[in-house]
């Protein structure tokens, strides 16, 4: 055997047993990385390396209350840049209706400005046409009456297109469970069982594409019977919230205690059938299923003047004050407002002639706070 | 009660009342419906030849995605009267309320031959016979046609729910394919209907859990690529990505942009415990912002950017928390029945998206940041990881069935808990996470 | 001498053999553990990789949102602690998985807590620290695909992978 074998067998031997035994008793095993790395598989090799620059060293223990402590060693190009994968060319299998198939991501297809047209062009059209169309061509637009103005008169035959429209499938049925559940479940101590929805996707598709749950209030639409118990209650609880204007207004006219005189006038003058019939009128055609989370929050005066036959005249229809949004989603709410009044008021609202003057001017208070989804 | 009142109406008042003897007659109404709203969109009208194609797609597009909200139900055209419904010409009212619309929308498309589409369009309250806003004009490249009709969509939800828009935004996604016990994920992006859809990364490695940063150019991830779960920074554009450097001798997962996409939440992991650091993405250093013996995981960003909630068993079930971002102790703030997980802050800061696990099922729900007002708005075998639209009103969430064959799909929900519906995809998908709503 | 030499061959071919076996997954980029050329082992040979997933048990498994330990897992890690103690070759990771009952995210935290129990036994039955490492897959690695316990009790498991090196 020559001196060479001799060395070279004893230097190997030295690195195998090193390999083998070193690193139990090696404390900083992170010194030495590479010749850790030739015990160690491809991937452990890839992490020790890839490990190795980028990390920061944090003995964070105590940072708990102070974040801001930066702990780390500087950041010698902490980031590894890595190419993009090479599978990772933009594909799109998916593309379908797109005839032009759109581009990157990164370079988005600029929208350009948002030009307002000024309404100018329509303006003028817009005002005149109705008008000549409903005196001339036009038969009288059905009447989209919802609800008998009156609670005592019997309601109508279903005859009318609104309702039939309004009236919606089957799928209905099954949201308004969905609907109840929920609000049933809402309480912060919380469902104890998950069981609010529909599971089957066919189902929920069905509904969605019809139409969302609709709530169940419409269908809570009362009686006449309770009437004869609640008027009391309910006319003072309608005017209360308006006091501040009744005051106001008083103040204006300069008669102080006119106040209550006022009101107690109107609710004498007025049969409280005459305005729980207008109320139940204009709900069914107060929606705020197309309305913002702020709209819901937002309650509008809306006051308009109506003609004898108890219909809301032409641009008599105003937003008198709101509270609790912006004026933006005031702006939402009064048109949700007008939409009903216009709505189920085309036909008019059925009030005594007689009394005219005391229905003469109404101001109607929107609270939206039934409304919202608890 | 203090109403806001206008000061010129309130002298008209004045007026009607004088003229009157009586005040004006005061009604309250609390009780209404909740129903879309009926809207009649006919096929846009093509101001040249070429353009017809293209106004028929787009006007199908946006009925489509207003349809979709689940706000607005569309009136079939072959209801319509007024077959003729050109930009120019007046509408007739009287020919929409017959057949009970409440909102009209016209337009109008041309292209040029320089390859420029331009979109005008008008919005109307049928029964309260008046234009809704200004008629909008919206210009784009013709190839930009599905984005044109999101933006146009966009304007026309804006102006009559009064909610921001959401329609022309990206979302992020997993897309998986494979069977149960060997799931092969890659991220993916696409339009916010499901369309368009481009992958990011390759499929060789499992990548969970994206979170897009809110000017939709950065997506951060966890990746296994080095064979453990690392956190990579990628880049939407070029899908170039780079590993994000978290401290020693553990694993980052799980991270979430800042508002102002700067800095990233994340949960990391030592010595078998998770909590949660944060970390500046320019100096790349990280910060530990929990201690406890808990899993401590899922963070998100208020959406000021000052606070953090996330979850934490350190009660002994998954809770919810909040924190400030400088530092503190973490606030409970779930004490509901069952189990709370993947808090997601609400982009209008009022609500908290979560996952919620009782008796075996999985619910979306969302609560106050105070942690009132909590409710479900889905429920199944597995429901997961709810993400928000850039205006805070639909949640997206991923839905897992039962089973050897189940598979992840993703579905929405307004956050009233209507219309719930499955997003129509090719391919099972999970882990959604909703972009900012494109400029 | 002689005998020396002719003990220390075995040795040299073996580094040269994991060397190749490095460079191999280098360039293939593919995860060492999967190695077919692994997994071709004989079993029956009680130092084999294969012998020791087939015979000894390379896993234990845990109760629902758990990550103690119960006393067959126990038994099971000692077996593995011996087994491991006698063949220092390996370089090892536990892996940490769940069932799909849970969030993603928590499930990789809690694979991770599995993951560190077992090293944690392990370790204190005398393998190592060094040769040791964790990682958690959550819920993305699932062996049994039904949504019933009987499949969730087996994916609620921490694996203990040998890697390539000496035996």
């Amino acid at each position: 055997m020559s001196p060479g074998t001799y060395i070279s067998l004893t230097l190997h031997a030295a690195l195998v047993g090193w390999l083998l035994f070193g690193g139990d008793f090696d404390r900083k095993p992170l010194e030495v990385p590479v010749t850790e790395v030739s015990v160690v598989s491809a991937e452990l090799f890839d992490i020790l390396v890839n490990n190795t620059p980028p990390s920061i060293d944090t003995s964070l223990e105590i940072a708990a209350t102070q974040p801001d402590i930066e702990q780390s060693e500087p950041p010698i190009d902490p980031v590894m840049d890595i190419a993009p994968e090479k599978t990772t060319q933009v594909l799109s299998p998916n593309v379908q209706n797109d005839t032009l198939p759109e581009s990157v991501p990164d370079k988005p297809v600029r929208l350009e400005e948002v030009i307002i047209i000024p309404p100018v062009v329509l303006a003028e059209p817009e005002v005149e046409h109705p008008k000549l169309l409903e005196t001339s061509l036009a038969p009288k637009p059905r009447p989209a009456l919802r609800v008998a103005p009156v609670a005592v008169a019997p309601p109508a035959p279903n005859i009318d297109i609104g309702d039939i429209t309004r009236d919606a499938a089957a799928p209905q049925v099954v949201s308004v469970e969905v609907a109840q559940e929920q609000t049933a479940k809402s309480p912060q101590a919380a469902a104890p069982e998950i069981v609010t929805e529909a599971e089957n996707p066919s189902e929920v598709i069905e509904i969605s594409k019809f139409a969302p749950p609709r709530t169940v209030r419409p269908q809570k639409r009362p009686a006449p019977s309770p009437l004869a118990a609640i008027p009391d209650k309910q006319t003072t609880s309608v005017v209360a919230p308006i006091d501040p204007l009744a005051v106001a207004l008083a103040e204006a006219l300069g008669g102080a205690d006119v106040v209550s005189e006022t009101e107690g006038n109107v609710t004498e003058a007025l049969a409280p059938q005459a305005i729980r019939g207008m109320q139940l009128a204009i709900s069914p055609c107060w929606n705020l299923g197309a309305s913002s989370s702020a709209v819901l929050f937002t309650t509008v005066v809306v006051g308009m003047k109506l003609s004898i036959e108890g219909k809301p005249l032409e641009n008599s229809i105003y937003l008198v004050g709101y509270e609790g949004g912006d004026s933006e989603s005031a702006q939402r709410a009064f048109e949700t407002a007008q939409r009903a009044i216009k709505e189920c008021g085309a036909q008019g609202f059925e009030l005594p002639a007689d009394q005219y003057s005391a229905w003469q001017n109404v101001e109607i208070t929107f609270n939206p706070e039934k409304m919202r989804v608890r | 009660m203090r109403l806001i009142y206008l000061g010129v109406l309130a002298m008209a008042v004045w007026a009607n009342t004088s003229l009157a003897q009586n005040g004006p007659l005061k009604i309250e109404i609390n009780d209404g419906v909740i129903e879309p709203l009926t809207f009649a969109i006919p096929i846009f009208e093509a101001e040249n030849l070429e353009a017809a194609a293209v106004a028929t797609e787009i006007s199908r597009i946006v009925a489509a995605d207003l349809i979709s909200s689940g706000l607005f139900r569309e009136i079939p055209s072959n209801r319509f009267i007024s077959r003729r419904t050109t930009f120019a010409e007046a509408v007739r009212y009287p020919d929409w309320r017959a057949i009970n619309t409440q909102a009209l929308m016209t337009a109008a498309v041309k292209t040029t031959s320089s390859g420029r589409l331009t979109v005008k369009f008008r919005i109307f309250d049928i029964f309260s016979g008046v234009q809704l806003g200004s008629g909008m004009q919206l210009a784009g490249d013709t190839k930009a046609i599905r984005r044109m009709a999101h933006k146009v969509a966009d304007q026309v939800y804006e102006r009559i729910t009064g909610e921001g828009p959401y329609f022309d935004s990206k979302i992020v996604f997993v897309s998986e394919s494979g069977p149960k016990d060997n799931r092969r994920k890659r991220l993916a992006i696409m339009d916010f209907d499901g369309e368009s859809v481009q992958f990011l990364t390759g499929n060789e490695n499992i990548v969970l859990a994206p979170r897009i940063s809110n000017n939709g150019k950065q997506v951060l991830y966890t990746s296994w690529e080095t064979g453990f779960p690392q956190i990579y920074l990628l880049n939407v554009g070029t899908a170039g990505r780079k590993r994000l450097p978290t401290p020693k001798n553990g694993m980052g997962f799980s991270p979430r942009f800042s508002p102002d996409s700067k800095r990233i939440v994340y949960s990391f992991e030592r010595g078998g415990n998770s909590d949660i650091y944060l970390m500046d993405l320019a100096t790349a250093r990280s910060a530990r912002m929990t201690s406890s013996p808990s899993i401590d995981t899922a963070p998100s960003f208020s959406s000021d950017g000052r606070q953090i909630v996330f979850e934490s068993d350190r009660s002994g079930t998954q809770q919810l928390y909040i924190m400030p971002v400088s530092g503190g102790t973490p606030k409970r703030i779930s004490f509901g029945n069952g189990r709370y997980g993947t808090p997601v802050w609400s982009p209008r800061g009022d609500l908290i998206a979560f996952t919620k696990q009782s008796n075996g099922r999985f619910g979306i729900g969302v609560m106050r940041t105070d942690g009132s007002e909590e409710r479900l708005l889905s429920a199944s075998f597995l429901d997961e990881g709810p993400t928000w639209s850039p205006n805070g009103r639909v949640i997206m969430f991923a839905r897992e069935d039962r089973g050897p064959k189940g598979a992840p799909s993703l579905y929405s929900v307004d956050i009233t808990g209507r219309n719930l519906r499955a997003l129509n995809l090719r391919a099972p998908a999970s882990d959604p996470s909703w972009g900012p709503v494109q400029p | 001498m002689r005998l020396i030499y002719l003990a220390l061959v075995p040795f040299l071919a073996l580094t040269a053999c994991s060397n190749s076996e490095r460079d191999s997954g280098l360039l293939s980029g593919t995860l060492g553990w999967d190695d077919p050329a692994v997994n071709a082992e004989d079993q029956n040979d009680p130092k084999s990789q294969a012998f020791f997933e087939k015979t000894i048990g390379d896993r234990v498994f845990f109760e629902v949102d758990q990550y103690t330990l119960n006393n067959s897992a126990k038994a099971a890690l000692d077996t593995q602690a011996q087994w491991l103690m006698n063949n220092r070759g390996y370089v090892i990771i536990v892996e940490g998985h769940a069932d799909e009952q849970g969030t993603r995210e928590y499930n990789l935290a809690l694979g991770f807590r599995r993951a560190q129990s077992v090293q944690e036994y392990l370790v204190a039955r005398g393998v190592s620290g060094l040769r040791l490492k964790t990682r958690s897959y959550g819920k993305e690695r699932p062996i049994e695909i039904c949504s019933v316990e009987r499949c969730y009790s087996k994916n609620r498991r921490a694996v203990t992978l040998l890697t390539a090196g000496l035996s």
